[in-house]
């Protein structure tokens, strides 16, 4: 039998039997908690709704999104193919490596035939128990200390060794190198990974090295482990190393950027030629529309007034792309939450001058705002009666409607 | 006042396309996902087959996107956008133990979620004018103006635990609440066991109540009490 909670859930999608259906209204009569996940479940069914211009906007992103995929994908899947034909021999070979490097570092920590103990030996926590049960303890003559955590890999080794998986293509260094894997993956990717079997024996295989620095052993393993992640990376087709993907939230990226002349400094020049180093072949136009957009908006969360002008340069540059118009209305949203009416205005405007756009209902009503925040009521009232005659399903026809009154 | 307690049949089908209901037919019953053919060509690096299966699932990131930040937020296309990309980059990690528009309604939610927190740990005022927020009015209120003020301060109290909770205990809790996603589709869809599940969603309500609790305006709504049912 579903629970309250499931009869909630597939009460939202009409999903319910008659019976379900009374079931669930006893429970919502007789309980304030189910009525007000109800009241909340319906909000947010709302606030989900599709909304006029939601078409457009989809093929948009997708549009952007297939821009940015482009070549990437194949890229990433490319890659998992060959790393997978390249991975498991080198991984074979790390592996053998280090089980005769450690094959030596026992031998010479072989007891000599007086029976006395080797001090590297005291010193030494050969099992992961061990090194769980005195984690602090030191070995007396041995200051390295990544070597005496086998399991965990150095800062700066790539990710690849650690994870021992480089066939698997989400396990890729680049992947988790991108801003979207860090935001994406960490919560709901990598979370439900399993450690494969390769991992295992990693892990286990380095977890039984010794742990003493002198031990040529963990390091003959790392060496031989890092070749093997540099014959990956290098047998990838990474020559035209440009991932235009993502890069989606570098915010923290931006921040450190804090005027509009650090902006220039990376942006070329208008007309500038286009340098083997800055505009390389096959590289992101970093003027065209969808470029400049992208890095306003970016910007726009850490640093507005580098964020406007690059959206103003979107609206000069390619005024009749679909970008300009929504940077306009950034513009113009900000301008008026900022008091600037007049600016608001004009921005406003510039904005239903455009054919077909989509946010003309807002700016219509921002208009609206703008007008009466200059004082000028009574054109604010034509505004609002022209916003319900034009778009009268909008959102924002309600709201003038609320505004004009009965 | 709770005559209607589901969304009318009629209105399903309109929905139908970003409606992460509708994808329901469980994974326990099998590998019955339309898309699940589209996911895998587009993991093996079919283009075509990822631009298809992207206009098919993008709105279902909108959705949620609006849904967990609010639907005149301004970075909906954005987060949407990011979505989408997080979605091709994990379909290798799709194993089919969900259907794909819930694989895909967790990764917007997740995505949604980490901006919420963003926004929240750096106290940054987002853009949006509050006129503008204010002025959303949807389709279909609820039955009374106190109905819909309830809904509203509860649906706000959730969004915000969604970022100050632990990332479990928030996901489960917006999974369900805002996505409308039933315990055993929960389970598969992040792997992990119902019981699990409904514990992450206990902890995740204990928290709700608190934060109710907290809410005078919320808590003289429903009367001033702090009894809870359950």
């Amino acid at each position: 039998m579903s629970t309250i909670d499931d009869l909630l859930s597939r009460g939202r999608r009409g999903a319910l039997s008659d019976a379900d259906e009374r079931r669930l209204q006893m429970a919502v009569q007789t309980s304030r908690e189910h009525q007000l996940t109800l009241l909340a479940g319906e909000v947010f069914e709302r606030a989900g709704a599709a909304q006029p211009g939601d078409t457009a906007l989809i093929k948009r992103i997708v549009h952007q999104v297939e821009g940015e995929w482009s070549g990437t994908f194949q890229r990433v899947v490319a890659r998992g193919r060959v790393s997978r034909w390249v991975s498991v021999p080198m991984l074979m070979a790390g592996l053998a490596a280090a089980s005769f490097g450690g094959y030596r570092a026992v031998h010479a920590l072989r007891p000599p035939a007086d029976n006395s103990p080797p001090r590297a030996l005291a010193a030494a926590a050969p099992s992961r128990a061990l090194a769980v049960a005195a984690p602090s303890v030191p070995a007396p003559t041995v200051p390295a200390p990544s070597v005496l955590a086998p399991s965990v890999p150095a800062p700066s080794e790539p990710a690849g060794i650690a994870s021992g998986a480089a066939s698997v293509p989400a396990a890729l260094p680049d992947l988790a190198a991108l801003p979207l894997a860090g935001a994406v993956s960490a919560p709901a990717l990598d979370r439900a990974s399993v450690q494969t079997p390769a991992e295992e024996a990693s892990a286990a295989q380095s977890s039984a090295q010794p742990r003493t620095a002198r031990d040529d052993a963990p390091a003959t393993a790392r060496v031989a482990a890092l070749s093997a992640n540099a014959a990956i990376a290098s047998t990838a087709p990474s020559a035209a190393p440009h991932w235009n993907l993502p890069r989606p939230k570098p915010r923290a990226l931006h921040a450190s950027v804090a005027s509009e002349s650090e902006l220039a400094a990376l942006l070329p020049a208008p007309g500038a030629p286009a340098s083997a180093g800055t505009l390389a072949e096959g590289a992101p136009d970093l003027e065209s529309a969808q470029a400049l957009f992208r890095r306003a908006n970016q910007l726009r969360r850490s640093d507005w007034d580098a964020a406007a002008a690059l959206y103003e340069r979107l609206t000069l540059r390619h005024s009749e792309s679909a970008e300009a118009g929504v940077a306009e209305m950034a513009l113009a949203k900000h301008a008026l939450a900022e008091g600037r009416a007049h600016q608001a205005l004009r921005w406003f405007q510039a904005y239903q001058r455009r054919e077909d756009g989509e946010l003309a209902a807002e700016a219509l009503w921002g208009e609206a705002r703008a007008c009466q925040s200059l004082g000028e009521g009574e054109r604010a009232h034509e505004l609002w009666q022209r916003l319900i005659e034009q778009y009268p399903a909008s959102a924002y026809a309600a709201a003038a409607r609320e505004q004009l009154g009965p | 006042m709770w005559k209607r307690l589901s969304r009318p049949r009629a209105a399903q089908s309109a929905a139908a396309d970003s409606d992460p209901g509708d994808a329901t037919s469980d994974t326990a019953e099998g590998p019955t996902d339309p898309l699940a053919e589209l996911a895998r060509q587009a993991a093996a690096g079919d283009h075509a087959a990822a631009n298809a299966l992207l206009i098919k699932l993008t709105p279902a990131l909108l959705r949620v996107a609006r849904q967990i930040l609010g639907p005149q937020h301004p970075e909906i296309s954005d987060v949407t956008q990011e979505a989408a990309c997080g979605l091709l980059l994990a379909l290798p990690r799709f194993r089919g133990e969900c259907t794909l528009v819930h694989f895909a309604c967790r990764v917007a939610m997740l995505v949604s979620m980490n901006v919420r927190r963003r926004e929240i740990s750096h106290h940054r005022k987002t853009e949006t004018l509050s006129e503008l927020q204010e002025v959303y009015l949807p389709g279909g209120l609820p039955p009374t103006p106190e109905d819909r003020l309830l809904g509203e301060r509860a649906a706000g109290a959730i969004r915000q635990l969604l970022g100050s909770l632990p990332e479990v205990q928030a996901e489960v809790l917006g999974l369900h609440h805002v996505v409308g996603l039933t315990m055993p589709e929960i389970a598969a869809v992040t792997r992990a066991p119902l019981e699990t599940v409904r514990s992450r969603l206990r902890l995740g309500r204990q928290a709700l109540r608190q934060r109710v609790l907290g809410d005078q305006r919320l808590l003289e709504a429903i009367g001033g009490s702090n009894e809870h049912d359950r």
